[in-house]
């Protein structure tokens, strides 16, 4: 007996010292990032793989970073996030905006060498409604308001009724609903850009299965890839009209979805770029590398207000109430997010006069306040018998079971007799559920899609299928209406409207917003211009330069 | 005789191996209709849209006809296309890229983890309660406890990041260097398992009476450990490897995400999470067909070693 | 009795086992002479120490055993001389290329597992022929079917291509006694060789054993705990308990002459066909474990005629005639007359009429 006690001992020691003796290795922190960068090629870290390199079905981040590079629409945004023309050179309204009429440029040329026309155009948009085709972008053609892209997409008419045309080569002519006042944040996105018909037509299935049946019109074209593969080389397209202007000669995107291999991957000198996540954000932190850019969504409690008692206005106000973002950001997630006070996130939509964020104009009353808190909550108890609730998760979302603990220690510790109940599953099922309006609370996300406070507040409309909460209010959405039909042309008075419905939003508690994301990564310092943008595409390479 | 009597066991294997795949298609098309949510990109679309998409790739029809058209498709070797993950790629071409890569790192970790495994197991028995056999127990240990992503971390920490020996992330140029590091971290839970298994069985059979009896007839030590130890101690161990090797092969997400490895097993467990329905019966499909194989593979071995199977067989 | 006619000298062996208990003493000083030619048979009840005894001479040793005193004398016949060799001092290689199987062979128990279930039944055979023997594959093959004649096997060619688990118990064991005698050894060692098998297969497999004693003038140990085996079988038997002979003798001597209580208690223990309806007496208790230092006879406890000194001192051995010797008290000149039980005398002298009519 006392010998295999002995025996199990020693072998225990052995195990333990073996342990140590390599984490005490690998701990042991030594950083030999020789600095192996040169001016011609910059290589970045992707965490995700690449799902598709068609423009019309590219979701991913990856994805849309590359067919944002290699294709180019009718606009493109500059560095300072403001939309301007690209394979545009010119673009004239009429019809009270209703109808614009954009000239191509002349020297916009394919990587074949094929001139870029507007049939181009015509193909591709056509493309993107087509039912067929299930482009899970056709509703940023509806956004547009281009007409018939609605009933083009339910299938109630052929693609060819779209209401874009070419005239002769170089003019595209955009029939829409009713002016948009965002249209060229719109159309900088990688959805809208042009495809080459006889290219696409040679090519057959195959088309965007590898980089030999890909073509480009953007900066960059793609070397050497295959559908699959764990890393994407792209190449100065020596046939993009503004070639000289761009500065690196070789862009590397490597996928590297374990984010400690990243950072070792960064400090090795293997990439130039690595996102960080989770605890590698506060560890890196004092790094001179170190960077960190708002994120695109917030994180948000939904509110099923099909269920009675989420209908309870004070409820929800109560649960506002008793959440403190600062700490849920500083002390649980600590991964550079930052407290969301409103429906809309920060960082992409300005004011059209003053330039104001929007998110910094509305009003942002739910700072953590405890005694408020009960305050509503007393009178909430009398309005209904709601005394519990199931608030659900995704299990395979970042840090969301420390987020939802947080939540609700935080409620049941503010607001007696409140229980809430966790549940966590797949994120695909959280939304199935979200959809079918089968459940109670949710937490979940949202990124905007262009650059407008419509992008998010559309979703709190009556009817609109992303209205998960099933919320609905009059006056909402005669503002939201207006601001996108009487008030189009008028900025100011529709950007005022707009700040009106989301206070509205937030008196009501349709949602409560708990933090925004933010995006932290290693980056060479020697590498310049380099700005992810929050919406559209996330990234453009022809500004970079290295030095 | 014999030949005929292998044909119609093969025969018949084959028969049997075909339908308990059926079955499992049949369960996995079964499981994964009840799976929520769609297998597209849905969060943007209305319902009309996905009614629309459903319809073009067949998604509205009842169960059993699908399962039919999907059956009536695969006989022509089409696995149909993948719909989220790289959306309309065939599902042949994903797991043409993914499966050799997969299958050389397993290959290379089981046959490195179970060689090593096994000396390491069969000496420790020799030399029982040895300081040798505390060290090779120590190593099953710390194999076995172990999860491979530490393994990974620390060898790549090690070889490529601190001493640049070997890449630290898989690249096509560099194809056999770069797998060396992701087999060494893969093979070490079979070489641990089975080094503790091969202790074990050789010192059970090292008990047994026939082994006494042939050490009894004068013959050497060598002899007795070649002839009759390791053939006798072999058979447990095939079994417990085969499935073992099979599992490796099938490509390890955990590995696979740590060395960048465009592999099958970071796509399988990618098409679960996204609904990608034809890739994960697809792969599902190949795995089944590799693991029914190698089981059958592993038999065909078993009669040549363990006679009292080899000669059932033919009774029957 | 000259130094010549002894094969095999067991003296003063004594061994221990570490256990998590401490030291099992399971040898405690045993003395053992086989004669060259003859059988002598060791009996006792489970757990005596009869295995480890010959277990020894083959030196099959347990990883925890140990050899504290002691030596096994094994009077190596070559060429007319006689070399006496210390098998305890003997190197493995040495023991095993000139002892093992050529010189002294060996069945065991259980013929169901002896045999190696992934080989060829003649693949085994040869083996055990080429160890010792430098022949030609077709000499050695000859060999086998000889050997396997011997042992009174029919259908030669197919038993040879069988695998183990195709032959019955019995068929097997033949097997085991065929690769025994392969090499013509000196000295057979069965340990409890029929216990295994069912009766009627058991007597023709004692039958073979004596026949095969007789033809090649092999001297044997026979282990069991069948004193009828015994009767059949042996010219001398070894009483054992606890781990020491207590009494030996000719098999005269021991059927009809008994002189240790333990003897008395096996003999009546034993199934007799005579007196099969009367209840079968058995020795009370269970034999115990040896662990640690011991003191006095260890069969005291469960005898009903112990005296005190028993629990005091070990008995050496007296003698009661030349070939007799039996280590108890009872015949010390000083001790109390007591007599053989009557039910035991009345067997006895029925067994002596039954002889000498038959
Ligand atoms: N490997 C071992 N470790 C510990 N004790 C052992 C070992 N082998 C034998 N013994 C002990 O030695 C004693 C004698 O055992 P042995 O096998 O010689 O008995 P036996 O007379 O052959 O009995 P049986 O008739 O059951 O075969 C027993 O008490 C047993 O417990
Ligand atoms: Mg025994």
């Amino acid at each position: 007996m006392l010998s295999k006690v002995k025996k199990t001992m020693e072998l225990l020691l052995f195990s333990v010292i073996g342990v140590s003796i390599i984490l005490s290795l690998v701990a042991c922190s030594s950083s030999n990032g020789e600095d192996k960068i040169n001016s011609e090629t910059l290589k970045l870290q992707q965490p995700t793989s690449i799902d598709s390199l068609d423009p019309a079905l590219s979701y991913d981040t990856s994805s849309t970073i590359v067919v944002g590079n290699v294709n180019e629409g009718l606009y493109t945004v500059s560095p300072n996030n403001k939309p301007q023309l690209a394979m545009a050179e010119k673009v004239t309204k009429k019809d009270n905006g209703k109808t614009l009429i954009y000239t191509i440029r002349k020297d916009a040329k394919w990587s074949n060498g094929a001139p870029v026309t507007a049939s181009d155009f015509v193909f591709a948009w056509r493309r993107v409604v087509d039912p067929k085709l299930a482009s899970g972008f056709s509703f940023e053609l509806s956004e547009a308001q281009i007409k018939n892209a609605d009933a083009i997409i339910a299938g109630k008419k052929d693609p060819k009724t779209l209401g874009v045309y070419a005239e002769g080569e170089k003019t595209l002519v955009l029939k829409l609903n009713r002016p948009v006042p965002f249209m060229s944040s719109l159309l900088s996105f990688a959805s809208f850009a042009p495809i080459n018909e006889k290219f696409y037509k040679a090519q057959g299935k195959k088309f965007s299965m590898t980089s030999k049946n890909l073509i480009y019109n953007g900066p960059y074209v793609i070397k050497n890839w295959k559908n699959g593969d764990n890393s994407i080389t792209l190449a100065k397209n020596q046939n993009y009209y503004n070639k000289k202007n761009v500065k690196v000669k070789k862009i590397e995107l490597k996928l590297i979805s374990d984010t400690q291999r990243a950072v070792m991957a960064y400090k090795n000198g293997d990439v130039d770029y690595a996102a960080l996540t989770g605890n590698l954000v506060n560890q890196n932190k004092s790094s001179k590398d170190f960077r960190t850019d708002i994120g695109a969504f917030n994180w948000y409690l939904m509110f099923n207000s099909k269920i009675k008692g989420l209908d309870n206005k004070d409820l929800r106000k109560a649960i506002a109430y008793s959440i403190d973002s600062k700490e849920l950001t500083q002390k649980i997630l600590k991964d550079g997010s930052v407290p969301a006070e409103s429906v809309v996130p920060k960082g992409f939509a300005y004011s059209p006069t003053d330039h104001k964020d929007f998110a910094d104009q509305t009003n942002n009353p739910y700072s953590y306040n405890p005694n408020l808190a009960k305050k509503y909550w007393n009178k909430a108890k009398k309005e209904t018998n709601l005394r519990s609730f199931t608030l659900i998760y995704g299990k395979d979302e970042d840090n969301m079971g420390n987020v939802a603990a947080y939540i609700k220690s935080q409620i049941e510790k503010t607001l007696p007799d409140l229980n809430v109940n966790l549940q966590t599953m797949l994120k695909k099922t959280r939304l199935a559920k979200m959809q079918n309006f089968t459940y109670q609370v949710a937490l979940t996300r949202w990124a905007p899609d262009y650059a407008d406070p419509t992008a998010i507040l559309s979703m709190y409309t009556t009817n609109m299928v992303s209205n998960y909460g099933a919320w609905s209010d009059k006056t909402f959405d005669s503002l939201y209406n207006q601001a996108n039909t009487i008030f189009v042309n008028k900025s100011e008075v529709r950007w005022n409207a707009l700040i009106k419905a989301e206070n509205i939003l937030m008196d009501s508690a349709t949602s409560v917003p708990l933090y925004q994301t933010a995006n932290a990564y290693l980056l060479n310092s020697k590498v310049h211009n380099f700005i992810n943008h929050s919406c559209g595409v996330p990234l453009f390479f022809k500004y970079v330069y290295i030095k | 005789m014999e030949v005929i009597h292998m044909i119609r066991y093969i025969g018949k294997r084959t028969i049997l191996s075909l339908i308990t795949l059926f079955i499992i298609l049949f369960i996995l098309f079964l499981m994964l209709n009840f799976m929520p949510g769609s297998p597209f990109n849905d969060t943007k679309m209305s319902h009309e849209q996905l009614k629309i998409l459903y319809h073009e790739y067949g998604l509205d029809r009842p169960l059993a006809e699908r399962f039919l058209i999907y059956v009536k498709q695969m006989l022509t070797g089409n696995l149909g296309v993948s719909y989220s993950l790289q959306t309309n790629a065939t599902v042949t071409n994903m797991i043409s890229h993914t499966l050799p890569i997969s299958v050389q790192i397993g290959l290379q970790a089981s046959v490195v983890g179970s060689l090593i495994g096994i000396v390491l197991g069969f000496v420790a028995a020799l030399r029982k309660n040895s300081f040798f056999d505390s060290m090779a127990t120590g190593i099953s240990i710390l194999g076995v406890s172990v999860p491979s992503f530490v393994l990974a971390l620390c060898f790549s920490y090690i070889f490529s990041y601190k001493y640049n020996l070997f890449p630290l992330l898989y690249s096509s140029s560099e194809a056999f260097r770069s797998t060396i590091l992701p087999t060494l971290s893969l093979c070490f839970f079979t070489l641990a398992s089975i080094a503790r298994y091969s202790r074990s069985e050789m010192i059970e059979v090292m008990e047994k009476d026939y082994i006494r009896l042939a050490d009894a007839k004068g013959i050497t030590r060598f002899q007795l450990v070649c002839r009759h130890i390791i053939r006798n101690a072999m058979i447990p161990i095939i079994t417990v490897l085969a499935p073992l090797t099979v599992d490796l092969m099938a490509g390890s997400l955990v590995i696979e995400k740590a060395f960048s490895i465009p592999g099958m097993g970071s796509l399988y467990i990618n098409a679960i999470q996204a609904n990608d329905y034809n890739v994960v019966i697809g792969i599902s499909f190949i795995y089944s067909l590799m693991f029914i194989g190698t089981m059958f593979f592993v038999d065909l071995l078993y009669g040549l070693i363990d006679p009292r199977i080899r000669i059932a067989k033919r009774g029957k | 009795m000259t130094h010549e006619d002894i094969i095999l000298s067991i003296n003063n062996l004594a061994i221990s086992f570490k256990s998590f208990s401490g030291r099992v003493r399971a040898l405690r000083g045993v003395t053992i002479d086989v004669v060259r030619g003859k059988t002598i048979a060791i009996v006792g009840e489970s757990g005596s120490g009869k295995s480890v005894t010959v277990k020894t001479i083959m030196r099959i040793l347990s990883k925890n055993e140990k050899i504290e005193s002691g030596s096994i004398v094994f009077n190596n016949k070559r060429d007319n001389e006689i070399v006496p060799i210390d098998l305890l001092k003997l190197s493995n290689k040495h023991m095993q290329r000139e002892i093992k199987g050529k010189k002294i062979a060996m069945i065991f128990q259980d013929p169901m597992t002896s045999l190696d279930p992934t080989m060829k039944i003649g693949k085994q055979i040869l083996e055990a022929i080429f160890a010792h023997k430098k022949i030609k594959l077709k000499a050695a093959v000859e060999q086998v079917h000889q050997l396997l004649e011997t042992v009174g096997i029919k259908n030669i060619k197919a038993v040879m291509n069988a695998y183990p688990y195709q032959l019955s118990g019995g068929m097997r064991q033949r097997i085991v006694i065929a690769i025994a005698i392969s090499c013509e050894p000196d000295l057979l060692i069965c340990d409890e060789p029929t216990t295994a098998l069912d009766v009627t297969i058991q007597s023709k497999i004692l039958d073979l054993i004596k026949k095969i004693q007789k033809a090649r003038n092999l001297s044997v140990i026979f282990i069991t705990h069948d004193l009828g085996v015994v009767s059949r079988i042996a010219d001398q038997v070894y009483v054992m308990y606890a781990g020491k002979i207590v009494e030996y003798g000719t098999c005269n001597d021991i059927f009809y002459d008994p002189r240790h209580p333990y003897t008395w208690g096996l003999l009546e223990s034993t199934p007799d066909m005579a007196y099969l309806q009367e209840r079968l007496a058995s020795i009370p208790g269970t034999p115990k474990r040896m662990i640690g230092d011991v003191k006095g006879d260890q069969f005291a406890e469960r005898n009903r005629y112990a005296l005190n000194i028993d629990f005091r001192m070990e008995p050496p051995f007296f003698k009661v005639n030349d070939h007799h010797f039996a280590a108890t008290w009872l015949l010390h000149p000083k001790a109390p007359q007591i007599r053989i039980p009557e039910s035991l005398r009345k067997r006895i002298d029925l067994m002596k009429e039954e002889n000498r009519n038959g």
